[in-house]
């Protein structure tokens, strides 16, 4: 469905040129999960931000991205914006940055249906309260009325999520959209992201710098380390048997002897 | 008899909150002792009251109720200027974004030298000579003495912020999410290097974090938080190897690791549970 062959990129910063990628292989088959792991640098935002277009302005970008079949590199205009609000959705660490302040969440939600499906706000609005419930948020009513401010970060975080789903996406960008969260909040957010993607048979490109969190709702993870894919591989295959040397660097500076192996709950 | 570095007795501390939150209860009764030579982890999430404890501690903050001793020498209410700087010679903190605490515009030697003008005697060649040293022994060379912090990565800027720590020659050493903003790699490298200085040099940590993996890798003994109270408290291989209450099962269960699935089940049922005590 989704296809990188040999993507590079050069952003251009102060007349000078900085590599950013070299040469980028990756797929994404129909409701496939796939994560690109890496550091800062490495360039993994970068390879999400290609496939909406959405890289630094004086970028140079060569290579081909096909998604079912066109080639998102030469898309512009009224294809592109089709691409973004039906086909390509993504999803962000910081939510405050997509959420407008002095519009209420369920306004953000109805709003977005509207522009994008041409949805009649009546029916956005029946949708909407689904969509947070889908979320796993209880207080659907509390929570349309209220505005960013006065929502916790893992709050906000599901209504970015209902949003980006709101249009039945093909393809889920997902750009470390747990790495503001509290450890409990992420792990609640991850487990409703990997439920929804599953029920709605979406596909997702997932975004982070843990091995283990990638691997917890993924099919498949590429390592990334300046610009280039060095390793990829299903999760169990990197962790038990790394062949790059830098994807064991990344095992061995997260140890995994933590003995806990599940609570009473977890084995019930 | 030798007393503990830090002993801290019935803390408590409350903000005055927003008008919608009403005063939050930042610290409920803490008692907290930690032994020389040893790493102490405070685990807990946003709101639990940990980087609280730790302010108090180095004198940042100041408490509403209970004592602080650091080094046997009691520590209470507002520290004057002379008592901050008695204080500031045994206990250093190191915070999570160094470049936050090191001026952008001077290269990181004047942030060394500082230090040393104010805890030392030294004259300005034997100063210079100690910055050397210092630098040695966090791992740096000589030359990133002359740098601005924006020439420096992550890693080397939490280095040199840890040397400035040591320029005091502190006894205690309080760590606040000192390597939540690195890069995991780069996370291994600066646990090792603590963990050498402080067998090295018999320093004695309060190491503040979110991270359970991070006080497995660092610390000897482990106290969880939530919500101003410590929940849970024992050698770490015990909490979390075997923990007893809810919220540091769930903190556990939380945790990224090898074979995890994360299920909303699960943890609702861990957090319904650790809300009821």
């Amino acid at each position: 469905m989704l296809r990188i062959e040999n993507l590079s990129l050069t952003i251009r910063a102060q007349r000078e040129e900085i590599p950013v990628l070299h040469s980028v292989n990756l797929t994404v088959g129909r409701g496939e999960s796939v994560g690109i792991v890496g550091e800062s640098g490495s360039g993994k935002s970068m390879t999400l931000r290609s496939i909406l277009r959405i890289e630094p302005d004086g970028s140079t970008v060569t290579g081909r991205i096909t998604f079912d079949g066109t080639n998102v590199l030469e898309l512009s205009g009224e294809p592109l914006r089709r691409l973004r609000s039906h086909e390509i959705a993504m999803i962000a660490q910081n939510p405050h940055a997509v959420l407008n302040p002095v519009l209420a969440v369920g306004r953000y939600l109805v709003e977005g249906m509207h522009d994008a499906q041409g949805m009649p706000t009546r029916a956005a609005k029946l949708r909407a309260g689904e969509l947070l419930e889908q979320v796993g948020i209880d207080d659907v009513d509390r929570v349309l009325r209220s505005y960013p401010h006065q929502l916790s970060g893992g709050m906000l975080q599901r209504v970015v999520i209902a949003g980006a789903i709101a249009g039945n996406p093909k393809l889920l960008l997902a750009d470390e959209p747990t790495t503001a969260l509290d450890v409990t909040t992420q792990a609640e957010v991850m487990a409703i992201l990997d439920d929804c993607r599953r029920e709605l048979g979406m596909a997702m490109l997932f975004v982070t710098h843990d091995l283990d969190l990638a691997a917890a709702v993924c099919d498949r993870i590429s390592v990334m380390k300046d610009g280039v894919v060095v390793e990829d591989g299903v999760p169990d295959q990197l962790r038990d048997n790394p062949r790059h040397p830098y994807t064991r660097e990344l095992m061995a500076s997260r140890p995994a002897s933590i003995a806990w192996h599940g609570s009473k709950g977890a084995t019930a | 008899m030798m007393s503990s570095p830090i002993v801290v007795k019935h803390l408590t501390k409350t903000f005055r909150g927003t008008r919608s939150s009403g005063p939050v209860l930042a610290l409920d009764a803490v008692n907290l002792i930690v032994e020389k030579g040893t790493c102490m982890a405070v685990v807990g999430e946003s709101g639990s009251g940990k980087t609280t404890l730790g302010r108090i501690i180095v004198g940042l903050e100041s408490a509403d109720s209970g004592t602080v001793a650091v080094g046997g020498r009691l520590v209470s209410g507002r520290a004057t200027r002379r008592e901050r700087q008695r204080r500031s010679s045994q206990i250093q903190m190191v915070f999570q974004d160094p470049q936050s605490s090191l001026n952008r515009r001077l290269p990181v030697r004047v942030a060394i030298d500082e230090v040393l003008r104010i805890h030392s005697t030294l004259g300005a060649g034997p100063r210079a000579e100690r910055c050397t040293e210092l630098f040695e022994q966090v791992g740096l060379e000589a030359r990133h003495l002359d740098a601005l912090p924006s020439e420096l990565s992550g890693g080397q800027r939490q280095r040199v912020a840890i040397a400035r720590a040591l320029a005091a020659s502190p006894s205690v050493i309080v760590l606040d999410e000192s390597v939540a903003a690195l890069d995991v790699t780069v996370q291994a490298q600066i646990l090792d290097l603590l963990t050498r200085l402080r067998q090295e040099q018999g320093l004695t940590y309060l190491f503040i974090t979110h991270d359970l993996t991070v006080v497995q890798q660092i610390a000897d003994n482990v106290v969880v938080m939530r919500k101003g109270a410590i929940v849970e408290r024992g050698p770490t291989a015990d909490v979390l190897g075997a923990p007893q209450h809810p919220y540091t099962q769930l903190l556990l269960e939380c945790a990224p690791r090898p074979g995890w699935k994360p299920q909303r089940g699960v943890i609702r049922a861990l957090r319904d549970e650790s809300e009821k005590l």
